[in-house]
């Protein structure tokens, strides 16, 4: 447990002034992602995403269970997110702080709420017996926007993921092993991506991707879930400095155009496992 | 003498006796424990380095936490402050304290009044594994400032490296700096805690004092 | 199939920005990415006047930690703790954390061998490398020295070791399954002459890894 200490006097008025003048600690644009890159694991469902030097590893893996009494014909989403000392080593752990739990909620709301993932498909014998999918999202390393990166890496891995595959007849299910059958992958209806914005300056500057130097000074913040036909799935603005309904909008402008560079990356990254996988490179 | 070692890895000390000397004398820094008459065994892995005739030895290693050591200098961001001393975050395990009189001038009708998050450039007066480190903004050499004391005046930024890289950049020949030199028109402090602060006066002093940053960040590995 | 020398080993340093120290171990398809931070401000619950505490967390690929990771974070904690020369660093902690990132078989040994490499890069003061390796014995005697997750579905007897780099010393053994003696000296024999390999890998990964750093020297 190590305390934290807070950016210095001058370093946060360096810091202000820098973007002031237009410039970020890593010489990025304004609105400019720091490199992305995902990494895809030899079993499926385990996706590796670096963002700058954020790192998030998400797991996803199935067993089957007992459906909720109220829905007995979908399938059961599990998130699990928790934030470790090797992230940030003043957390205690076993006890969350208040980004932690913010920050899962909003991957929950991204992942879940907005119906990415279709559940009824998940369904095996209606009332008896469904697959309940679990998400493990691991935060490696963070320096800033964990949010955005933990949403491409649970997006990536449920994308690349694959169930066994069960046939039912009558009451029996038989659950195929994954070198007997070909396994199946998820239906995904849409993929919801998260873009935060930092604010400073009393709104009047905004940075996306926020670096955890420029979160440490920043005076707002809002994290827009959005996919890429352009729909908004959810809005979170937890406090901070009011905004402008126009920067709002700017905001959501922006963040579309990302999310559509994000969804291209997220796929090239599957089109390259398949490739690698039918070529029988991944061994 | 192999050019690198492990832990466990035995060097040997080649004490040259002077007569007239039968326990003599030696220090051994960091990374090193005695292992017996004419050896010792690192505890860490790097480089090991050694001044035989002024019976020093030590391991460079590539620590990024900071161990306080007396006489060393230091960057450091007030925490804490009480009338008699402030607290001090200089990157070790505990919070160093630096004493509210500890400042060149200063008495105590004439104390300064300083902020938390204040950032002090001091020496180490007092450093010892059993207690939290002392610090002071005097050079006990001169009992002037010579430099040390509060950094407020224009944009300074502050980065963080490993404690091996600081240790080679408190070099003023080193290539990098030279490089940086032609360039741009700086001032730099490099701290031995893994800590380093810019401060460019040109027009440009924020874009260049973020370019020097990250020219200085990549030669951290 | 019988294997006697453990899986291709990949080790990466220096992976994460905001902890002191951490190191990624593969042997094949087992990874273990590790953080070590310290010696750094201790809860005064855990502080120890004479000495550092060690804090060890094992953290599971899926789930959450649980019994299984307890015990792992435990064997981790004991082990290290007679290396770890814990009395340079009074009153502080020092916290490590290990994340199973897949998991195929000997993870044990990579926990330890993660472990080692992240206090290795650390800098945190140790009298000696800990190596862990892990082996099995199959239905017609033979020993398999790191086994995969497969492997060890048919394995009679498990056995994990870990060895003091210096005199190679045992600091952990844990055995399940059914064996003889005889058995138990074959597989600690075994696995003891792979933790000199593996001692001579992890020196090779630290010499190039400082010649990185130094490319004048």
């Amino acid at each position: 447990m190590v305390k934290e200490t807070e950016p210095s006097i001058p370093e946060r008025a360096f810091i202000l002034q820098a973007l002031k003048e237009g410039y970020r600690l890593d010489c990025r644009n304004k609105l400019e992602f720091r490199n992305i890159d995902i990494k895809l694991g030899r079993e499926f469902g385990h996706a590796e995403v670096q963002l700058g030097s954020t790192r998030v590893f998400a797991k996803v893996s199935c067993e089957v269970t007992r459906p909720y009494e109220g829905r007995p014909t979908e399938g059961i989403l599990v998130l699990n997110t928790e934030m470790s000392p090797m992230a940030v080593p003043s957390l205690e752990p076993g006890r969350p702080s208040e980004d932690e739990v913010l920050a899962s909620r909003i991957i929950e709301k991204a992942l879940k709420r907005s119906n990415a993932i279709d559940t009824e498909g998940l369904c095996i014998v209606a009332g008896e017996k469904v697959w309940t999918i679990r998400i493990d999202i691991h935060f490696l390393d963070h320096d800033g926007n964990v949010v955005d990166a933990a949403c491409i890496a649970a997006l990536t891995a449920l994308s690349h993921f694959r169930r066994p595959d069960v046939t039912v007849a009558g009451t029996d299910v038989t659950i195929h092993s994954l070198k007997s059958r070909n396994p199946v992958p998820l239906s995904i209806h849409h993929m919801p991506i998260c873009v935060t914005f930092a604010f400073f300056d009393n709104g009047n500057l905004f940075v996306v991707d926020p670096l955890h130097r420029e979160e440490q000074v920043r005076e707002g913040d809002m994290t827009l879930t959005i996919n890429k036909h352009r729909e908004i799935c959810a809005i979170s603005k937890a406090g901070g400095i009011p905004l402008e309904l126009e920067t709002i909008v700017e905001c959501s402008q922006i963040a579309a155009l990302k999310v559509k560079d994000i969804t291209a990356l997220i796929q090239a990254a599957l089109d390259r496992d398949a490739q690698e996988r039918k070529f029988g490179t991944v061994s | 003498m192999s050019s690198y070692v492990l832990p466990g890895d035995s060097i040997p000390l080649n004490l040259i006796l002077l007569p007239g000397e039968p326990d003599p004398k030696l220090i051994l820094g960091p990374g090193l424990i005695r292992q017996d008459e004419d050896s010792a065994m690192s505890t860490k892995a790097g480089i090991p380095h050694s001044n035989e005739t002024e019976r020093k030895w030590f391991v460079e290693s590539n620590q990024r936490r900071y161990v306080p050591s007396a006489g060393e200098d230091v960057l450091g961001i007030i925490t804490a402050k009480t009338s008699e001393y402030y607290r001090v975050d200089i990157g070790a395990a505990h919070a160093a304290v630096l004493d509210s009189l500890a400042f060149e001038g200063v008495t105590r009708r004439s104390k300064p009044n300083l902020k938390v998050g204040t950032l002090i450039y001091a020496q180490i007066s007092e450093a010892n594994k059993d207690i939290d480190a002392e610090l002071t903004c005097i050079n006990p050499a001169t009992n002037r400032a010579d430099g040390y004391g509060v950094l407020d005046k224009g944009y300074i930024y502050m980065i963080k490296c490993s404690l091996g890289l600081c240790r080679r950049l408190r070099n003023e020949e080193h290539p990098i700096w030279t490089r940086l030199r032609q360039k741009y028109k700086f001032e730099v402090i490099v701290a031995v805690n893994g800590r380093i602060c810019l401060k460019s006066n040109s027009a440009r002093a924020t874009i260049e004092t973020i370019e020097i940053a990250n020219a200085i960040k990549e030669h951290d590995v | 199939m019988t294997t006697d020398s453990i899986r291709p080993i990949d080790i990466s340093y220096n992976l994460l920005s905001r902890v002191d120290g951490s190191a990624k171990f593969s042997a094949g398809n087992s990874t273990v990415l590790c953080s070590v931070t310290g010696p750094a401000d201790v809860r005064i619950r855990d502080e120890k006047l004479d000495k550092a505490t060690l804090d060890v967390i094992v953290r599971p690929a899926v789930g959450v930690t649980a019994t299984k990771e307890t015990s792992l974070a435990y064997m981790l904690r004991t082990t290290f703790e007679t290396v770890i020369l814990l009395s340079h660093h009074p009153r502080t902690q020092i916290q490590v954390v290990a994340q199973i990132i897949s998991d195929d078989g000997s993870i044990i040994s990579h926990l330890i061998n993660a472990t080692t490499m992240a206090l290795l890069d650390a800098g945190i003061p140790m009298k000696a490398v800990v190596v862990g390796v892990g082996c099995l014995v199959d239905d017609k005697g033979k020993i398999s020295i790191d086994p995969t997750a497969d492997e060890v579905e048919k394995a009679v007897s498990t056995h994990n070791f870990a060895f003091d780099s210096v005199s190679l010393a045992v600091l952990y053994s844990e055995s399940t399954g059914v064996f003889t003696e005889e058995q138990y000296f074959q597989c600690f024999e075994a696995c003891k002459s792979c933790a000199e390999q593996l001692h001579n890998t992890i020196r090779k990964s630290v010499q190039a890894r400082i010649d990185y750093e130094n490319p004048q020297q």
